[in-house]
């Protein structure tokens, strides 16, 4: 099932220094400027089930295997349309927030990018 | 003109958490407590400006300026949140326990940075300090506490995760990520 979708809508002029360390940070519109800057903002609207490991992530048509999610992660996808994607290939989250996917190249990621989660 | 009262708070980390402990102190033109956090003014948010006078706002609904922000609460889970407030020199509180992290963690310090902060973090010490504010700079509208909110979607999404870890066939992934 589809368990969040969204469309990108803007992309911050500090988010390549989060990919530069393989981490997409998402954010619903409603972000604060100061978020917004460090944010790829999108649409997305209701979270339908909960993130797990065993899920992917699409951005487009490139999927990541999601290995590890921390235990906040999902009341942000909920409450903020935040989630932040460490592309590490680590199956331990390092911090609350995190929602680790397998190490594979970052995909393109621009305003009008599909962005969806998938699972059982 | 008229007369708002402050006081003093110290905020120290909570159970598991780092940093701090912060002292703020509310005064004109500096006297709002930013609330990051989605859904309303968490409670922790709402404890800090009860305790010293600060009127406490909910960032996803309005803005503020920088210098206007006595101390801003957030709930990050460690990777923006915890470093963009502290590098824009905004003393920060994060009711999650992090620790210094992210790309931005070299702006995380004990001196701008407290987290694990529960509402049982915050005491009062100083005593109030009554000062003249100038009403055509400083929004009166006291912000609704609607923490509710907050604390059920996190409930909810706690009990939920907590199904998933006695689903059987996850036990083994899920037991090793939430310790349990």
């Amino acid at each position: 099932m589809v368990k969040y979708e969204a469309t990108v809508t803007a992309i911050g002029p500090l988010v390549s220094d989060f990919l530069d360390y393989n981490i997409i940070v998402l954010f619903g519109q409603n972000a604060p400027e100061e978020l917004a800057e460090f944010a790829i903002l999108h649409d997305g609207q209701t979270l339908q089930a909960l993130v797990q490991p065993g899920d992917e992530v699409w951005f487009d048509a490139t999927s990541f295997r999601v290995l590890a999610v921390g235990e906040v992660a999902n009341a942000n996808l909920a409450n903020l349309g935040h989630l932040v994607v460490k592309v590490n290939g680590e199956t331990e989250v390092e911090m609350p927030g995190d929602v680790c996917v397998e190490l594979k190249a970052l995909p393109a990621i621009e305003v009008g990018t599909k962005v969806r989660v998938e699972g059982e | 003109m008229s007369e708002k009262k402050y006081r003093k708070v110290r905020i120290k980390a909570g159970k598991r958490g780092w940093g701090g402990p912060l002292e703020i102190e509310p005064k004109p033109g500096k006297d709002y407590i930013y609330c990051v956090t989605g859904g309303g003014i968490h409670p922790v948010a709402a404890r800090i400006a009860e305790l010293s006078g600060g009127t406490a706002f909910d960032g996803f609904s309005s803005k503020r300026d920088f210098d206007q922000i006595a101390v801003a609460v957030i709930d990050c889970g460690g990777t923006a949140r915890v470093g963009v407030y502290p590098m824009k020199g905004v003393m920060t509180v994060d009711i999650h326990a992090t620790k210094p992290s992210g790309p931005l963690f070299r702006y995380i310090k004990a001196d701008i940075f407290v987290s694990g902060v529960s509402v049982d973090d915050i005491e009062v010490v100083g005593d109030w300090v009554t000062a003249e504010v100038d009403d055509t700079a400083v929004d009166e509208t006291p912000a609704p506490a609607v923490e509710e909110k907050v604390e059920a979607v996190v409930e909810k999404a706690e009990a939920e995760v907590q199904e998933a870890v006695e689903e059987p066939k996850k036990k083994g992934l899920f037991g090793r990520l939430f310790g349990g």
